[in-house]
């Protein structure tokens, strides 16, 4: 499978990730990877939301209720906020939920 | 009994037998040594610490060897080899820094090896069991703003490591030497004369280095943990006016954890014990460049804080 904009993204459920939240940032750090992370908003938002549930691009347009007001400035923010996510892939703290999927499936026969 | 209390004689003939045992807060060295100069500088500089006498019954953290060559280089620029458990870890230095060899190496083994604490490279100074971490680089002036601190009545916790203990939050003492580079070692004579310097051991790695005594109060005490309270970050640069200025919490964080010799060791531990410093402590960046005013502003900073005190 290939991510695309329809991919729906997940942190690990076997990432527990740990959060300390200050008054400018949040630190977050990744006990699969080890590594320890500052995030501001909007990423710290976005990931939020990702570890509640499985989430596309844009469903996590809708849930942060941003006040859009033309299809341009949804394009412009949906440009953005796929970039936070790849960002937070690359980090290691999401995924894309068919990796979690398949690795559940897995799990048995292995 | 206290290393002091051995004459030299005796003390010569220990490190050369059965080696000496002696306890450095939360460690028990075994040190064994035939370099001969070695041990006048740690009668000198090691005078308070108490020793561990015989029957040892305890298991030794360090056992370390100071050696030197036994081919011709005996004769020619001879060397001097640290060992941690009969292994040559480091390179050798000459024979006559048999004394910086010594300090370098047993960093190196308490870096490698005390991974049951959070291992911080900073000075860490206390007044009672309020204790201030001073991070730094290399020559930011860690080390002579902790001498000199140390020298105004500071307890002496560490020079070069904060052995934090991640599930209490509290560091704990070893009471070693503090290391002075280049022109610390003046300023730091200047500064006062109750410094007890041993000698200088020029073009070493670091340029020269000479070390400072532990206060004896500091290694009588060194089994009192401290609760971090301050950490101030200091960088000495010539001319600089003073700035006292807090750091925001979350890049103090970063501050801290990118100072540590085990965090990711750690894993989880480490960034809890970071948080809880991060979290209870007031974090400072320190520009400064006159030493006794440094002082009296910490002094002032601290004597203010209320913070951790009984009411």
């Amino acid at each position: 499978m290939n991510i695309s904009q329809e991919t729906q993204w997940i942190v690990p459920q076997r990432c527990s990730l740990l959060w300390e939240q200050f008054e400018n940032g949040c630190l977050i750090f990744n006990p699969l990877s080890g590594t320890t992370h500052l995030l501001f908003d909007p990423a710290l938002e976005i990931l939020k939301l990702l570890e509640q549930k499985p989430m596309t691009a844009q469903t996590v347009i809708q849930s942060l209720d941003l006040a859009l007001e033309s299809k341009a400035q949804n394009s412009e923010v949906l440009a953005n906020i796929w970039k936070i996510i790849i960002d937070l892939d690359r980090l290691g703290i999401i995924q894309p939920l068919f990796l979690e999927t398949t690795k559940n499936k897995q799990t048995p026969t292995s | 009994m206290i290393i002091a209390d051995l004459s030299n004689r005796e003390l010569t003939r220990i490190l050369n037998g059965p080696g000496l045992r002696w306890g450095s807060g939360p460690f028990s060295i075994h040190l064994k040594n035939s370099i001969p100069n070695f041990t006048d500088y740690l009668s000198l500089i090691y005078g308070g610490h108490p020793v561990i006498e015989e029957p040892w019954e305890d298991i030794a953290d360090f056992h370390i060897q100071l050696t030197t060559n036994s081919n011709y280089r005996r004769f020619w620029k001879p060397q001097v080899f640290f060992q941690l458990d009969g292994v040559n870890h480091l390179a050798p230095f000459p024979k006559d820094h048999a004394p910086p060899m010594f300090e370098w190496g047993w960093n190196f083994s308490i870096a490698g090896r005390a991974n049951h604490f959070l291992i911080l490279h900073n000075a860490v100074i206390a007044k009672g069991d309020r204790a201030m971490l001073l991070p730094g680089i290399p020559g930011s002036g860690k080390s002579t703003l902790c001498a000199a601190m140390v020298l105004r009545g500071w307890r002496l916790l560490s020079d070069e490591f904060a052995l934090l203990h991640p599930e209490s939050g509290l560091v704990f003492p070893t009471a070693r030497p503090i290391a002075l580079k280049n022109q610390s070692i003046e300023i730091i004579r200047e500064f006062s004369k109750d410094a007890i310097l041993g000698p200088d051991f020029a073009k070493t790695r670091k340029g020269t280095v000479a070390h400072m005594r532990p206060p004896d109060d500091s290694i009588k005490n060194m089994d009192q943990v401290a609760k971090p309270t301050w950490v101030v970050s200091p960088h000495y640069q010539e001319g600089q006016n003073q700035i006292l200025e807090q750091i925001p919490k979350e890049h103090a964080f970063l501050l801290v954890a990118a100072n540590a010799f085990n965090y990711e060791t750690l894993g989880d531990a480490g960034f809890k014990a970071v948080a809880r410093v991060v979290k209870e402590s007031t974090i400072f960046n320190f520009r400064y460049s006159n030493l006794e005013e440094a002082v009296e502003t910490l002094e002032i900073m601290t004597n203010n804080d209320k913070k951790g005190l009984a009411p």
